[in-house]
């Protein structure tokens, strides 16, 4: 092998190899030339990115620069080495900096204090202070500071650190003069009222939240007797406050705490222990930040007035004892007036009754006029009392109108016989039920109309006109009643005078006529009362027309025929017997005179006590009570009586009452009396009452009279006088068929209830209910009534045989009284 | 196996026995390369294998001395050619240190497509480094060149203890201590 073979080969290689890498070298340089490229690109995106972010960053530092230089306080940023970074005109302008800021960023600022230090009232106090702050590299803020000038500049140093790395400090002044000088005038102010408040004897006091005493103004202080200091920081409520008013005060409280002020009375304690009345308005203390920071209030002192209210409702007390003993009084004369002017009365008409002379007739007549006219004069004072003290009451019954006023005028008519007065009736034929209204107060106004139309007409005619109003079957119907004088007559401005108390047309008058005065009132009044009206149409020389109109219901009954005339002539007292219950023995004389008079058998009781002791023994037929007596009265007689099974149990008990107010009527009804008489009466009154619930009984000497007859009194006699008037035959068959018929099925109730055979209980029910009706026993009617519904509804077995047992208590009584009844129609038809 | 490494060892060959001994390695050898070696290129490991066992035949020298001696004057060709690879390392076990995470992580930015051995290193104390080679060459030897080599490069003395974890030596101890 030969050297230049060996030779030529490695040239062949090395130039093969050099092609090689020639070729690996073009690539590198093509991959190279790419990768530059995508450098390149890859670079530019980069720049485009970071001038973004530069551009942002810009905007960004140009804003906040703004915002500190616009900043409404004067605004200093140094670095850590104290070179301004940033400073805004405001900052400048405080600190008298002539330069503007954009000049000073980079200064140092190292000793800006001691340049600036003369600007201060205390100058050397601020550099050191300064380098305090600098020194501790701390919060600082809001720190005030006084100016030679006398301004106030408030400072705030905040440091800036970037972790534990110090990155320089930020200066905040604000001039605060004008806020603190407004806040200064405005306490000012606040004091000049709190001053004015002062002076109006008002005491201020604030409290915080927790009640604590924050500010006690000297008037307050002087009101309750303490030093401002023994107040300040005290619990309010523990140094001033009785128990008695915490609760007051702690509603108070909450109502501060919600934000409402309120006003109220409480007592408060002085230092020396007394107590004063204070008259407080509160109201809450909000701060600034609309927060409730406590209370304050203004304290009145009330103490004199509160003295002077209870003395005016001591007063006021003592008035309405003075006006109630006043009214007592009053009904203590009615009655001490009225019993010794009854016996009066009453002893005049007996003396008439004894033969006297002519002359002592004369007198009679005086003395029975006069005690009339006192009589009618208490009655006058006393329903004007009444009216006035609102005791006066309306009652409403049925009554026959017609006939009260044909009775009045009839009387009126006989008192005129000897006088040149004409008196004349006109009764609207159309009224002819029974009218349910107060037959009472009629009487009244009536007896002072005519009154009054008789005292004042010396000739001429008195007339009488009623007139239903109102269409039949209206409720209510108005009847107007006119009551027409030639009298001397009233001039018409006098009109609304006479209707007034105490009042006449004049002087004159009332010494030719005499009288009260009230007459006329007492008619309003009482006319008013009922609801109706009064009219007067007069004048002088004319005579007078009274026109009244009064509202009532039609009853839908008919009157029966008058039975207390007929009776009163047939009072037929053989064999009966009559107790009468009376502590006063002038009243003893005068009724026992008058009974020995009519014949009538009777004894005397002193008290209610014995009383009770004679009705246990012996049987009366009427008994007169009085109502005030000593040991018992008459109403608690009337209850014993009524209580205890003795012989007089149901016998009819006839008041006799000196005072005339409703009440004392209703309390004698209610205690089991039938009836009432006031005192005083006259004869012909007693006798009628008398002859109403005696009866005629087995007259001797009275038969040719045609016999009227009374119901039992616990039957329905409204309903049997409606059904039977005075038919006695009628009802004597009702009777009878009654005891034939239904007393006979009545037995029959009971199996059915036992049975349980409901719709035979409820049909005979349903067939006994109308029998009861027709005898009066009313109560056994609306039993059966009940017991006809029940069994017809969901029966109840136990409440249906209680029903039935009272039914048959009812029956057994109920029939006595039926027969009884039975008995006398039968006598007195028997004649 | 990069181009460098075939030049360099025919440069080798060349300084110690001529370029006749070069021819006639190559001309032995069946290489796909035809033995025209560039540095900057890349050829199969197989043709380094076939260069050391021909020469190994034609010298009679055991193919582990020859790689170490290889490895021994390669280090300077590295140092020479990539001075800033090692400039940082201060001494021979920091450079050692650092192949595995410094300067074969630079290699491959360099040359993606290379194929590179894995050094485990542990320091044991301050003058002993365990280093354990992983390579399917099977080039512990060269590695051995190397080791030394650096040594010399920082004018430092070295005392090695070397034994295969895995018997085809594949993977290889070192116990490197600076005496």
């Amino acid at each position: 092998m030969s050297e230049t073979e060996i030779l030529q080969r490695r040239v062949e290689r090395e130039q093969k190899a050099r092609k090689l890498a020639e070729k690996i070298l073009e690539e590198k340089a093509q991959e190279l030339y790419l990768a530059n490229n995508s450098l390149r690109v890859l670079n530019e995106n980069l720049e485009l990115k970071i001038s973004e972010r530069t551009a942002d960053l810009t905007a960004e530092q140009m804003r906040l620069r703004a915002l500190i230089t616009n900043l409404d306080s004067g605004i200093l940023l140094e670095d850590e080495r104290r070179h301004i970074v940033l400073v805004n005109q405001l900052f400048c302008d405080l600190f008298h900096i002539p330069a503007p800021p954009p000049f000073l960023i980079g200064a140092d600022c190292t000793n800006s204090a001691e340049q600036s230090k003369s600007l201060f009232a205390d100058p050397e106090g601020f550099v050191q202070r300064i380098n305090e702050i600098l020194a501790c590299r701390e919060l600082v803020q809001n720190e005030s500071l006084h100016l030679a000038s006398g301004q106030i500049y408030q400072r705030t140093f905040i440091p800036l650190f970037d972790g534990q790395r110090y990155l320089g400090h930020l200066w905040k002044y604000n001039d605060i003069s004008e806020a603190v000088r407004a806040g200064e005038e405005l306490r000012r102010s606040e004091d000049k009222y709190r001053g004015i408040i002062e002076n109006m004897e008002l005491g201020l006091m604030e409290v915080d939240n927790h009640g604590r005493i924050v500010r006690p103004y000297p008037r307050f202080c002087q009101m309750v007797g303490y030093e401002p200091s023994e107040l300040e920081g005290q619990d309010a409520v523990e140094i001033l406050l009785p128990p008695e008013y915490v609760e007051v005060l702690e509603q108070q409280t909450e109502d501060r705490m919600e934000g409402k002020a309120g006003v109220y009375e409480i007592q408060l304690r002085k230092k020396d222990g007394n107590l004063i009345w204070a008259l407080i308005s509160g109201a809450p203390i909000v701060d600034l930040s609309g927060d409730i920071i406590g209370s304050i209030g203004i304290h009145y002192d009330i103490t004199r007035q509160k003295l002077l209210q209870q003395e005016l409702e001591e007063a006021r007390k003592r008035a309405e004892a003075a006006q109630e003993a006043e009214k007592q009084f009053l009904a203590n004369m009615s009655h001490e007036i009225r019993t010794p002017l009854n016996a009066i009365i009453g002893m005049a008409h007996l003396l008439a009754d004894t033969n006297p002379t002519e002359e002592q007739t004369e007198y009679l007549g005086i003395l029975k006029s006069s005690a009339e006219m006192l009589r009618i004069l208490i009655s006058d004072v006393l329903d004007l009392s009444k009216i006035r003290a609102g005791k006066m009451e309306t009652q409403a019954k049925d009554f026959d109108l017609p006939d009260l006023i044909r009775s009045m005028v009839k009387s009126l008519q006989l008192r005129m016989e000897d006088k040149p007065i004409q008196v004349s009736v006109e009764i609207d034929p159309q009224i002819t039920n029974m009218v349910t209204g107060d037959d009472l107060l009629l009487h009244q106004i009536m007896a002072n109309l005519l009154g009054n139309a008789e005292k004042f007409t010396a000739s001429g005619a008195i007339k009488v006109q009623v007139k239903m109003e109102t269409e039949p079957n209206v409720q209510p119907m108005w009847i107007k009643i006119c009551v027409s004088d030639t009298g001397i007559g009233i001039p018409p401005e006098k009109h609304d005078l006479i209707f007034q108390s105490f009042r006449q047309v004049d002087g004159d008058t009332k010494r030719k006529f005499g009288g009260t005065g009230l007459g006329l009132a007492i008619t309003k009044q009482l006319v008013d009362l009922q609801g109706g009206t009064i009219e007067l149409d007069s004048d002088i020389g004319k005579g007078a027309r009274f026109t009244v109109r009064l509202p009532y219901i039609d009853s839908g009954v008919r009157p029966v025929s008058d039975r207390l005339k007929e009776s009163q002539q047939s009072l037929h007292t053989h064999g009966k017997r009559i107790l009468v219950v009376e502590d006063n023995f002038m009243n003893r004389k005068y009724i026992g005179t008058l009974l020995r008079k009519w014949n009538v058998e009777h004894e005397f009781a002193h008290n209610g006590l014995e009383a009770v002791e004679k009705a246990d023994v012996w049987a009366y037929d009427l008994i007169l009570m009085d109502i005030q007596m000593p040991e018992m009265d008459g109403y608690e007689a009337t209850i014993a009586i009524r209580a205890q099974e003795g012989p007089n149990q149901n016998t009819p008990i006839l008041a006799l009452t000196a005072s005339a107010m409703m009440s004392q009527k209703d309390k004698a009804y209610s205690a089991g009396m039938d009836d009432y008489l006031s005192k005083p009466f006259k004869p012909s009154q007693l006798f009628e009452k008398m002859a109403y619930y005696m009866g005629s009984g087995e007259s001797s000497n009275a038969a040719h009279i045609p016999e009227t007859f009374t119901f039992d009194a616990r039957l329905d006699r409204q309903m049997l006088y409606a059904l039977y008037g005075d038919d006695l035959e009628y009802a004597y068959e009702m009777f009878s068929m009654f005891f034939q018929t239904a007393a006979v099925e009545f037995k029959d109730l009971r199996p059915k209830v036992e049975a349980e055979n409901w719709t035979e209980l409820s049909r005979l029910a349903h067939k006994l209910k109308p029998s009861f009706g027709m005898v009066g026993l009313c109560t056994l009617e609306k039993l059966m009534d009940r017991i006809e519904t029940d069994a017809k509804g969901q029966p109840n077995k136990e409440t249906l045989q209680e029903d039935l047992l009272q039914a048959e208590q009812s029956f057994e009584e109920g029939s006595r009284i039926v027969q009884s009844d039975l008995h006398r129609i039968a006598g007195i038809l028997k004649k | 196996v990069k181009g460098i490494v075939f030049t360099s060892f025919l440069d080798l060959v060349e300084e110690k026995f001529g370029y006749e001994m070069v021819d006639r390695i190559i001309l032995s050898c069946e290489l796909p390369s035809k033995g025209a070696y560039t540095s900057i290129g890349t050829y199969p490991h197989s043709e380094m294998v076939q260069l050391v066992t021909a020469l190994s035949k034609e010298t009679e020298t055991p193919v582990s001395d020859l790689l170490k001696v290889y490895g021994n004057y390669f280090f300077p060709v590295l140092s020479n050619g990539y001075p800033h690879f090692i400039s940082e390392a201060k001494s021979a076990l920091d450079l050692l240190e650092s192949i595995e995470h410094h300067i074969h992580v630079e290699v491959i930015k360099l040359y993606p497509d290379a194929e590179l051995p894995r050094f485990d290193t542990k320091r044991i104390d301050t003058h002993t480094l365990e280093m354990i080679y992983h390579s399917k060459r099977k080039m512990a030897d060269f590695a051995e060149g190397l080791i030394r080599s650096t040594f010399e490069h920082y004018n430092e003395q070295v005392q090695m203890e070397r034994e295969n974890i895995v018997d085809d030596g594949s993977v290889v101890r070192f116990l490197i201590r600076k005496v």
